[in-house]
């Protein structure tokens, strides 16, 4: 079938581009002059951080979806991607303060850009905790769907709404040309984008084949139990 | 309007099993007007879904459910008011007075003549004299009683009782049969619960087993004697209650 | 609409009659609000710390800890003898008991918050007289967007299994935004600045109330069904 040939593929790419991505990011790529070797953490932070973004989207979605037709299949879709743009977030909220650190002196400040990645990494946490204790099964994905479209639609809000306010954090320097000041960073950090993005594709595939999985699962379980 | 001709209540195929495992797996029934359906069948088997499905506080995953010859839509107040439902949870407000939820119950129904209705239900199940204190000082059987009265406030045509007599002392529940034979032949449809299978008799005229998710044996309550009831339920069950004991 | 209407008050009138018998709700909410106050007063030694930066953050997160306590005790006693079930039985748009009971909320957070402020005031000298009209305002619009996502959470909540638990821990991360903007937006009136300043601020929070009032409006059916 197509589709998992197509998930075959990108099974194979993501590791290999994220390899090559690293190579590029640490051995490729010249130095920033002001920020050092940490610097260059900022071709995966970013990338990460646009995932965890697209995750939210997802999570939007796919919760909107399952409202509607109330088909477990976007629900399946909505805990996978919350699960894997969690895993991104955190990845951000990690090298961040690493990047900060090296940057500007400080592990953490409260910026806005780094105010709005923190309220969304809580955000998909408290998805979690609700999926994980939640209620019991047509409850609960109604409530999780719920709850991340209350989520999802707090982000963007805050998102813009940064624009509107001064901040510390380097203004988007991927769209503007002349925040980076040799085409190959830029390279670089297309690169890694893609690179990131097919992981998260990858990541969020097996995810949800899992998810397939533990319904069928559950499925059998209960047939089993009732068999009289 | 309801259409008369129509039995009261028809269900097609109803399967539930929405985000979980399958509890049940195509349901048809019909029931008419001055009809009683007993529903058997262990605890879990899926009757109190079953019910809620067709009172309008749950959705099916599948199937149809037909009010009076119309498509059921709960979101439409007009079905609503035909439903009365009553479970073992009160569905009452514990720090109102009974006769303040009647009340509540009364606005949102829209009920007119609220307080001659009220009256009036309350001497149907017996509590005319009920306190002006708050319910949580009621006893077991003021509860049962005044959750029915609750639901039956609003005159409604199709009752659906899931276990109805629990916490109900052997007055209460004669009381209780009475009252569902005198509503019964004034026109009302009912579809009951119980393991109480002693007082089934003059309240059903039919009886119907639940199994596996689906409807697997039923007739008239003519051929189902108390003994039979219970020798067919522990027949039907034994695996299961077997189980369950050594569980 | 006239049913509607009917509908919002009735399960509006409902809610503030049965807290008015037993009033254990206020109780607890003012009280444990006062108890925020005090304690953080005592934390933060006002005489060292300017107490004028520190204030409207320390209020709102009053008033944001016992409104959680107020949502949780609202949808208890729905839930604890399938109250809310009867709700669901009436002939009554689902809506109109999310913006009832939201109402019902709204009423209580701001007694409690009326109850708060001159208290505050008092205690951590911070004068409000002069500022009082801009300072309700937006209270009033901070409250509103908590009362609204709150309602709606509280409907998960006590329909979950951690129950109370859970409210504070799925409010909380989508309440700050707001809860920012509030803060400034107190901050720069108590500072005896003109509303227009705070302008922004309480754009971003009206943008919030208008969002979070929709999703309840749309969305409380999907978590009231069983």
């Amino acid at each position: 079938m197509r589709a998992s040939t197509i998930s075959r593929g990108l099974d194979l790419l993501a590791l290999p581009l994220i390899a090559i991505g690293m190579a590029l990011a640490f051995l490729y790529v010249p130095g920033e002059r002001t920020m050092g070797d940490v610097q260059r953490i900022f071709y995966f932070h970013v990338p990460f951080a646009m995932s965890s973004f697209v995750g939210f989207a997802i999570v939007l979605v796919a919760s909107l979806g399952y409202l509607k037709t109330r088909r477990d299949a976007w629900d399946v879709v909505a805990e996978a991607a919350a699960e894997v743009g969690f895993l991104c977030c955190t990845i951000v909220l990690l090298t961040g303060p690493v990047w900060a650190r090296s940057a500007w002196g400080v592990w953490w400040t409260w910026d806005a850009r780094l105010t709005t990645t923190l309220i969304l990494w809580m955000v998909y946490a408290a998805y979690l905790v609700l999926r994980a204790y939640g209620a019991e099964d047509a409850k609960l994905k109604r409530y999780a769907a719920v709850l991340g479209i209350v989520g999802a639609l707090n982000v963007p809000i805050v998102y813009f709404s940064v624009k509107w306010f001064r901040t510390q954090h380097p203004s988007s320097t991927f769209f503007t040309r002349e925040g980076l000041p040799v085409p190959a960073m830029a390279f670089t950090l297309r690169f890694c984008l893609i690179a990131v993005l097919i992981l998260f594709v990858t990541l969020l595939l097996k995810r949800i084949q899992v998810g397939r999985l533990e319904a069928e699962r559950d499925q059998l379980r209960y047939e089993l139990d009732a068999r009289e | 309007m309801t259409d008369p001709a129509q039995p009261l209540l028809q269900v097609a195929g109803i399967q539930c099993g929405y985000g979980g495992p399958q509890v049940l797996k195509g349901i048809d029934l019909s029931l008419s007007a001055r009809e009683g359906l007993l529903l058997l069948g262990p605890n879990g088997a899926g009757k109190s879904t079953l019910l809620r499905i067709l009172a309008g506080l749950q959705k099916p995953g599948g199937g149809t459910v037909a009010l009076g010859g119309r498509p059921f839509r709960p979101e439409d107040p007009d079905h609503r008011r035909r439903i009365g439902f009553v479970s073992h949870e009160s569905l009452l407000y514990h720090g109102l007075s009974g006769r303040e939820n009647l009340r509540f119950t009364a606005e949102l129904f829209a009920i007119l003549r609220a307080a001659e209705r009220i009256e009036e239900v309350l001497r149907l199940v017996g509590l005319e004299w009920v306190p002006e204190r708050a319910v949580r000082t009621y006893s077991r059987g003021m509860l049962q009683r005044l959750t029915l009265a609750r639901a039956l406030l609003h005159r409604p045509a199709l009752l659906l009782l899931d276990e109805p007599m629990t916490g109900l002392d052997p007055a209460g529940r004669k009381q209780l049969e009475s009252l569902m034979v005198e509503l019964r032949s004034a026109g009302a449809g009912i579809l009951m619960t119980t393991h109480e299978l002693a007082y089934v008799r003059p309240i059903a005229t039919r009886v119907a087993f639940l199994k596996g998710g689906k409807l697997v044996e039923g007739g008239a309550v003519e051929e189902y004697p108390v003994e039979r009831l219970e020798s067919r339920f522990l027949e039907l069950y034994a695996k299961r209650t077997e189980r369950e004991s050594r569980a | 609409m006239n049913a509607y209407l009917r509908g919002v008050f009735g399960v509006l009138r409902k809610d503030l009659r049965l807290e008015w018998r037993s009033r254990e709700a206020m109780t607890a909410m003012a009280f444990f609000s006062l108890l925020v106050v005090v304690l953080f007063g005592f934390s933060f030694q006002t005489e060292k710390i300017d107490v004028r930066t520190t204030a409207p953050g320390l209020l709102w997160v009053a008033f944001s800890f016992s409104g959680v306590l107020g949502l949780n005790r609202s949808f208890s006693l729905e839930r604890e003898n399938g109250a809310l079930r009867a709700l669901m039985l009436a002939p009554l748009d689902r809506s109109a008991i999310f913006v009832g009971k939201m109402l019902s909320n709204l009423v209580m957070i701001g007694l409690v918050e009326a109850l708060t402020v001159p208290l505050f005031s008092v205690l951590l000298r911070v004068p409000v007289l002069s500022c009082l009209p801009q300072l309700t305002l937006v209270t009033c619009l901070g409250t509103l967007g908590f009362a609204a996502v709150g309602t709606l959470l509280a409907g998960i909540s006590s329909g979950s299994r951690m129950r109370e638990v859970l409210l504070p821990l799925i409010l909380y991360p989508i309440w700050i935004p707001i809860l920012v903007a509030s803060v400034e937006a107190t901050g720069t009136v108590l500072s005896g600045k003109p509303l227009s300043e705070a302008g922004d601020w309480l754009t971003l929070i009206g943008v919030f109330d208008l969002v979070f009032l929709g999703v309840g409006f749309l969305f409380f059916e999907a978590v009231l069904e069983e």
